[in-house]
């Protein structure tokens, strides 16, 4: 998961966040796990980013380099690997990554929670912000009979 | 004259329905003594599904008071119906008979609606008519609830700068569904009859009612919200596209039945008891605001809108077939979701005309008394009413089956 995936996985996994309001309708019970779900989502989308662009898992890389289309072009280090992690669909964006990119990289590390927390709010919108909410899916499910509603 | 001639006597049908109740308590207020008359309480709860669409645990108010006799009737049954005439008034008769009883469900099939609405008030004119032929006496001022639904979106004449101007009683009848279909055939019967039996009557015709205590129509829009958590508010261009909202207030509704009942001008009249409409777009924004939740305003033009509200409402349609497929009902009726396509403006000016000023004309004032009563009353909910009623119920419920 390089930069730019990262910002879709956060955006698609914050989406889901208040899904645990609906889960099996526990919505109070649940309630705690909107919160771990964002923490850890969040935080290990960070440690790996920060991780891989610091070498630290450079033995990912290794296995990486061995995908087919990968060898002809293989990443050279952690920070090629997060700028250009589509590569590994067979779009390369061609980013070098110099020391000046540094300094964008930490801007984009630090924009994780924020993409998250966008997320998570239109998640609000489908599943409901309060644990008596049920959000526009409530809306578009349909009754069920013999129990109440609400 | 005694003390008991002196009484003033009406009698109210669906007295145990949500404007018939908050009558009850306006003529009793007004030092009216009350016949009140609705369908025996297990026979009402089968019929009147639309009141538990979303909870089962709601009830009108009470009009156990000291004025009111209360007499069990059918407007399906005639000798039902023959009951309320017999009621001892106290050598008094009858000033009066309010008639908001029908059958209000969109979902509701043509027929029933028919059976009840249309034929329940034949038969009820037809006893009424028995009696005092009987007695040689005149009929009572008979007041009649209709809807503004009987006009459909009506043919507006315009302002020059091309807005709509509000229709009048005067618009024609063009009922957009099968319940307004029956209050305009109720209408025709009891025009038609009144013309051949010279009954003095007057018709009323209340725009979308709202208030404490409903259970139906405007209290699932404030529910939906409510429970959706958000919503959009739509800002329409060109503004002369903007939709309207008429609404009124139930205790404006029944103060204008009581005014009219005592009023000679109303006879053979009808009444749009409307209060001053706003647009959507401020009524929303209004509710949204009152019920604590977040809501986005949208700029959209109007050919966007027309069609995401087209879509919105196909889909509506479709739930209703699938529910009805079911066996079972949708969350929101159909006829609700007309209000998001089409122009609905009535203008209150011939009521006001006649001296009537309405308590709630400010929809604002209205909108917040009844959302706060809701909330005050857990009928909508609020993460505190939650915690504290459902949420440990539902704890203490669980811990009794632990043990």
């Amino acid at each position: 998961m390089g930069f730019f995936t990262a910002y879709i996985v956060l955006s698609i996994l914050g989406l889901f966040s208040h899904y645990f309001y609906v889960y099996k309708g526990k919505r109070a019970e649940n309630r705690a796990w909107v919160s771990y779900y964002g923490m850890i989502v969040v935080g290990l989308t960070l440690i790996f980013g920060i991780l891989m662009y610091l070498d630290v898992l450079s033995f990912i890389l290794d296995i990486l380099n061995k995908i087919p289309w990968i060898q002809a072009d293989p990443f050279q280090n952690g920070a090629d690997y997060m700028w250009n992690s589509f590569r590994l669909i067979g779009i390369n964006p061609n980013v070098v990554p110099e020391p000046q990119l540094h300094y964008i990289a930490a801007l984009l590390f630090l924009t994780y929670t924020p993409t998250y927390l966008f997320a998570k709010m239109v998640s609000q919108g489908f599943f409901g912000r309060y644990i008596h909410e049920g959000g526009y899916v409530w809306g578009f499910l349909p009754r069920k009979e013999g129990e109440d509603n609400i | 004259m005694t003390q008991n001639n002196e009484k003033k006597w009406a009698l109210v049908t669906g007295a145990n329905g949500h404007t018939g109740s908050f009558l009850v308590h306006e003529l009793v207020n007004n030092g009216w003594h009350v016949v009140a008359t609705d369908l025996r309480q297990d026979s009402r709860k089968k019929l009147m599904t639309k009141e538990t669409v979303f909870r089962s645990d709601l009830h009108y108010m009470s009009i156990d008071l000291e004025q009111v006799k209360f007499i069990a009737a059918d407007l399906t049954n005639r000798d039902s119906l023959k009951e309320l005439f017999s009621v001892d008034l106290e050598g008094s008769e009858y000033q009066a008979i309010f008639h908001p009883a029908s059958l209000y469900d969109y979902f509701a099939e043509l027929d029933l609606l028919r059976k009840i609405n249309v034929e329940g008030l034949r038969n009820f004119l037809e006893v009424i008519k028995e009696y005092y032929n009987k007695k040689k006496k005149k009929m009572p001022h008979f007041l009649h609830w209709s809807t503004c639904g009987v006009y459909g979106e009506p043919e507006y004449e315009k302002t020059p700068d091309g807005f709509d101007i509000p229709a009048d009683e005067t618009a024609p009848y063009d009922p957009p569904n099968d319940y307004s279909i029956s209050k305009k055939e109720q209408e025709l019967l009891l025009k038609s009859f009144a013309e051949k039996n010279n009954l003095k009557y007057t018709i009323i015709r209340p725009a979308p009612i709202y208030g404490p205590y409903q259970t139906y129509g405007m209290y699932h829009i404030f529910l939906m919200f409510n429970k959706m958590g958000n919503g959009p508010v739509p800002h329409i261009y060109p503004r002369k596209k903007q939709l309207m909202m008429p609404m009124v207030h139930v205790e404006d509704l029944v103060r204008a039945a009581a005014f009219l009942a005592n009023n000679p001008k109303a006879y053979g009249e009808a009444f749009n008891v409307v209060g001053d409409s706003t647009t959507q777009e401020e009524w929303m924004e209004c509710m949204f605001h009152e019920l604590g939740i977040s809501y986005w305003i949208v700029p959209m033009w109007w050919p966007i809108y027309i069609a995401c509200a087209r879509t919105l409402y196909k889909w509506a349609e479709g739930e209703a077939v699938r529910a009805k497929k079911r066996n079972s009902r949708p969350k929101f009726d159909l006829p609700m979701a007309d209000y998001i396509t089409h122009q609905y403006y009535f203008t209150n000016e011939k009521i006001k005309a006649l001296g009537f000023k309405f308590k709630y004309n400010d929809h604002a004032a209205g909108t917040r008394q009844t959302i706060r009563w809701y909330i005050d009353h857990g009928w909508l909910l609020s993460e505190d009413w939650h915690k504290d009623q459902r949420y440990f119920k539902e704890k203490v419920e669980n811990a009794k089956e632990v043990k």
